[in-house]
């Protein structure tokens, strides 16, 4: 499996420089690298992705702090089934690949969906023209709905255990020395949830850089994220485009193994030693 | 002043709540539409034209539901026979290196697959093993695998030495152990890890799309040219159809694992 694993990366890494295993010939140039580095429309794919993977971590982790809290909040207010089962409720979007939240955010979102439909019967929009075009727009709104819908949820899986790990007697404690809800979460609970929370973060931020099948539906032919880039260049037919595509991965490698690194910096240590507990 | 804050801040979250399941709503009202001129916000008319014809037997759809579960269920069969020693060696021994080791198996949730198929996509085609079913379900271990580790690693640190060690000095032989011991231990940490690994591997296209080389239709690959600019009523039909097999496949875990708990009191 490692052999797979690395094998698969070691590969694109000899393509991208022009050694092909197969194709016999062994001129080791950066020349691909080279013609990226100076072409413009890699660049803009590259902070295309970049900034839809942060959009989107950002607004997924936010989402799912506030669902965290009204979770919290549910919790002791009333019970703990109760709240477990709204945490159900809200792990929906989990049952849909990612192709079909695409879809779900395509047709609920395009000028003639369903959001833009019922704005319009309440009288908030004049026409399905004076709907905001999301879908299939250079910017990739609908790309970071998608992600957002599908990925808050897995946050909130990955920490909601820690809100049922609160107990009662902290919150008795903490209510007798006069603290409202608010502060007792941003006191005791947030603080459990940290290192959590920077690793599914994480998580989002690598899964949304490199993921295809969202992009792929809902982008728009240019500028594209940088997997659909580098898969239209790998199966456009012409071998030659395969040590290009080659080396969009192992730039996009790079980005996330940077990103990796700043990750660990920040955070002071390795990924996944924290959430063992 | 606290009351009132809190019920916002319920509100706002049921709110969000039912704009998540909106799309779902929305999704099946529109797989059994007739007609939907704008700005209705319900269809004019009700058919079930789309669902006559995806679950017709001419379609092909039961066929790649069948390919669907025979890669999943060879894909979580491949990972537990690979999980279960790494499991074993990371949840239960210290050695050098485990840190990074343990890091390094995580890696394919951070590096996207796509990456990983695409660099080794011509061996696979010098091996022969592209358009195959086996070629597929090797494609999909590398997405769940790290997914299966995970979840074994933290069984097997649960079971530790001492329950085992315990049995044997109660004299019970080492299948008894097995059946007794060690399985009830593992299972739920199986259940939950064969359960991501059959929902991630049905889930996925760009993968199968490449491997299988379009001779291997899942049910994924089935409703993809309907989904992307096709038949719209069609396309919501099998992304309903879809969901449904999926939230079968959880609910069936999930009451296996609810009743493991039950018998075992785990």
């Amino acid at each position: 499996m490692g052999i797979l694993f690395f094998g698969g990366i070691f590969h694109g890494l000899l393509q991208s420089l022009g050694l092909s295993p197969l194709a016999g010939d062994a001129d080791l140039t950066l020349e691909n690298y080279r013609i990226l580095i100076v072409s413009h429309d890699f660049w803009r794919s590259f902070f295309l992705t970049l900034r839809i993977a942060l959009i989107s971590t950002f607004l997924s982790a936010s989402l799912a702090i506030f669902a965290l809290y009204s979770l919290f909040l549910i919790r002791i207010r009333s019970n703990r089934d109760k709240s477990v089962y709204f945490q159900r409720c809200f792990q929906i979007s989990m049952l849909f690949p990612y192709i079909v939240a695409a879809y779900m955010i395509f047709l609920m979102f395009v000028q003639s969906g369903w959001i833009a439909r019922i704005l319009f019967n309440m009288g908030f929009i004049s026409g399905m023209n004076s709907f905001p075009i999301i879908t299939h727009e250079p910017f990739g709104w609908s790309i970071i709905l998608a992600y957002v819908w599908k990925t808050s949820p897995f946050i909130v899986l990955l920490l909601y255990p820690l809100i049922l790990r609160v107990e009662d007697g902290w919150i008795e404690a903490a209510r007798v020395l006069g603290a409202g809800n608010f502060p007792i979460f941003r006191e005791i609970v947030f603080p459990m949830m940290t290192r959590p929370l920077e690793t599914a973060s994480f998580i989002v931020f690598a899964y949304t850089f490199g993921a295809f099948e969202v992009p792929f539906i809902l982008g728009v032919t240019y500028p594209k994220v940088l997997s659909v880039y580098s898969y239209q260049m790998y199966s456009s037919g012409d071998l030659s485009g395969h040590p290009m595509a080659m080396a969009i991965n192992i730039m996009v490698l790079f980005a996330l193994l940077i990103a990796g690194a700043f990750y660990s910096i920040t955070t002071g240590s390795y990924f996944h030693r924290e959430d063992r507990s | 002043m606290k009351r009132s804050t809190d019920m916002a801040v319920l509100s706002l979250f049921i709110f969000f709540l039912l704009l998540s399941f909106l799309p779902i709503i929305f999704m099946i009202l529109l797989s059994i539409s007739g007609g939907w001129p704008w700005p209705d916000i319900l269809p004019s008319s009700f058919n079930a034209r789309s669902w006559k014809y995806v679950l017709d037997i001419h379609s092909g759809t039961w066929t790649s539901v069948w390919t669907s579960l025979k890669i999943a269920f060879w894909a979580t069969f491949i990972d537990l026979a690979l999980a279960l020693p790494a499991g074993n060696a990371l949840g239960r021994y210290e050695f050098p290196l485990k840190g990074f080791l343990e890091t390094l198996l995580m890696l394919p949730i951070l590096v996207p697959p796509v990456v990983i198929l695409m660099g080794l996509h011509r061996t696979f085609i010098s091996l022969g093993i592209t358009e195959t079913f086996f070629g597929v379900v090797l494609a999909h271990v590398v997405p769940t695998l790290p997914y299966m580790i995970r979840a074994l690693t933290v069984s097997f640190g649960k079971l530790g030495f001492e329950w085992e060690e315990q049995a044997r000095v109660l004299g019970a032989g080492w299948l008894s152990r097995l059946f007794n011991v060690i399985l009830p231990f593992l299972m739920p940490g199986m259940i939950a890890g064969s359960a991501l690994t059959i929902l991630i591997s049905m889930s996925q296209y760009i993968i199968t799309l490449m491997m299988g080389g379009g001779q291997v239709i899942t049910l994924t690959m089935r409703m993809f040219p309907y989904i992307n600019g096709g038949d719209q009523v069609t396309g919501a039909a099998y992304a309903v159809l879809f969901s449904m097999i999926a939230l079968i496949l959880l609910i069936f875990m999930d009451l296996s694992l609810n009743r493991l708990y039950r018998e075992k009191r785990l």
